[in-house]
């Protein structure tokens, strides 16, 4: 990973706007993540979160508005040099190496910061350990279940030293227990990595948990925007997902 | 009397898996079936000739010089240019190279095979029994040995092979973890260059000249065992080029001697026989790009 001086306290979109041949799937968003907090990304399905995400990772090009992680304009940055930057995402389908151990998965994201051989290596357990998957380091990583290689995906994620580290659903397909472990995990890494997160997420009981700001997404505009307390009593989010759309 | 053919054929067997190993490399990091791969077998022995006169290190130091230069500079001023184009490209590239490598050692050493003093002290025999083991069969044997398992160290143990196996099987997910897909596919092909030396080294000892021609019986060799092996999979291409030079020596010394001029038929319809029954190779790996 490139040298970053100072760490950016912020990550920003203004005015964002992704359209795929006429269609708005993401309209006009502004959004601030803060380092040390958790930001959750919600919406009905369609509702554009998952373009946002990738629009803001440098996977999908934007159509207008700005991407900031600090002062610095990021927007048209490829996935590689943002990341490079310490923004860093995780996969919905893990994008682990599932050829490589556990342990080796992370150490390539230790080593993306800079930390090889047996530095590396104690970092990468370090890592294991706070995902609680430190039993599992020289294990093949296609072979462990679903739970644990979504937390092998965040824990290389984590190795990199990331600024922002930047969830894609990661507790789709997770059962009740493992979902609420992860959420716990998640508000773990923040507290001992200081970075921000921004959690796209489509289980509210994790958002909920574990979110100090909520920004809600409706065909492509934001709807609401606040703490979890202002976003559970909202009237238009109760509309987007309870109201005339839903029998 | 068998035991005698199978030692031999262990012998040719680990010279044409070692073969194998460098092409299968380059392939499985980055989806390039290198044709010139025999070139640099064939490059490898006429650094023989030209150091022939040189203390045996400076010989062996020399040839994996000249031969890992060759490799590095085909990476940069051919593949690397192609390396975002189809298959299909980089394929063509690769048997023009072979061309014009094949053709420039034509011109730089004529036309006409070239002449490689023997090395004697190769040839002695040990007698175990009624087994006759020639030191080269030992020796390459040990350093087909030696060499999987250092390449098996490499991969397993060190940064970059880590980063390498990474590379092989998700190259954009690799870029986004920082890893520098330069840097990883010119060490394979510095790995494959070091393997194509050793393989000139123990396979012209063995001969009496280089040709301009050489290289290409043993890029085919390599071609067939790392397909039979399993493209993609370091241990099928062991396998796969293993099983060529085995089986290829026991049919020579099996069949009787109006059939040996089918030993090439025989072997090949073998190969047909095997990827009808496993089209994707004895150890099919996960993720082969094509």
């Amino acid at each position: 990973m490139m040298d970053r001086s100072s760490r950016a306290e912020t990550l920003t979109t203004d005015g964002v706007c992704v359209y795929f041949e006429g269609v708005k799937a993401v309209d006009d968003i502004s959004l601030s993540v803060q380092r040390n907090r958790i930001h959750g990304l919600i919406g009905p399905n369609g509702a554009g979160k998952s373009t946002l995400f990738n629009a803001v990772s440098g996977f999908v090009p934007l159509t207008a508005g700005r991407v900031s992680l600090g002062d610095a304009d990021i927007s048209g940055w490829s996935p590689t040099r943002i990341s490079q930057h310490g923004v860093v995402r995780t996969f919905q389908d893990t994008r682990i190496f599932k050829a490589l151990t556990v342990l080796e998965n992370v150490e390539l994201g230790a080593m993306d910061a800079g930390l090889h051989g047996n530095v590396g290596r104690a970092a990468s357990l370090q890592v294991l350990e706070l995902l609680r998957i430190d039993h599992l380091a020289d294990e093949i990583a296609g072979n462990v279940a679903l739970g644990d290689g979504r937390r092998v995906g965040i824990a290389r994620a984590v190795a990199t030293q990331p600024d922002f580290l930047m969830m894609d659903e990661p507790a789709a397909g997770l059962d009740e227990k493992e979902t609420s472990e992860l959420a716990d995990s998640i508000k773990e890494i923040r507290d001992e990595r200081q970075c921000g997160v921004l959690l796209v997420e489509h289980d509210m009981s994790v958002i909920f948990k574990i979110c100090e700001e909520i920004h809600v997404m409706d065909s492509g505009r934001t709807i609401a925007v606040g703490t979890p307390d202002e976003i559970r009593t909202n009237a238009a989010v109760i509309e987007a997902y309870f109201g005339s759309g839903h029998s | 009397m068998y035991l005698q053919y199978i030692i031999d054929s262990i012998g040719t067997g680990s010279l044409y898996a070692l073969m194998t190993l460098g092409l299968a490399l380059v392939f499985s990091v980055m989806g390039l079936m290198n044709f010139a791969y025999g070139q640099l077998v064939m490059i490898g022995g006429f650094a023989m000739i030209l150091l022939r006169s040189q203390p045996w290190w400076v010989l062996i130091l020399g040839t994996v010089v000249a031969v890992v230069i060759v490799s590095l500079l085909m990476e940069r001023l051919a593949f690397r240019p192609v390396r975002t184009a189809t298959a299909m490209t980089m394929l063509i590239t690769s048997f023009a190279l072979a061309q014009l490598l094949q053709q420039a050692a034509r011109v730089a050493f004529g036309a006409n095979p070239r002449p490689l003093e023997q090395f004697s002290e190769l040839s002695v025999q040990y007698t175990v029994g009624d087994l006759y083991i020639s030191r080269m069969t030992l020796i390459t044997v040990t350093t087909t040995l030696v060499s999987v398992v250092v390449l098996a160290l490499l991969l397993k143990r060190t940064n970059i092979g880590v980063q390498l196996r990474a590379s092989t099987e998700d190259v954009e997910m690799s870029k986004l973890v920082g890893i520098r897909s330069n840097r990883v596919i010119a060490s394979a092909f510095v790995i494959s260059g070091v393997l194509a030396a050793i393989v000139a080294m123990l396979f012209f000892s063995t001969r009496t000249n280089v040709s301009w021609s050489s290289g290409e019986s043993i890029v085919l060799i390599a071609f067939v065992g790392a397909v039979i092996g399993g493209l993609g999979s370091m241990v099928g291409a062991a396998l796969g080029g293993f099983l060529m030079g085995f089986t290829y020596t026991m049919l020579n010394a099996l069949l009787p001697v109006e059939l040996r001029v089918f030993a090439d038929a025989i072997l090949y319809t073998l190969v047909i026989v095997v990827l009808l029954i496993r089209p994707a190779g004895i150890i099919a790996a996960k993720g082969v790009r094509v």
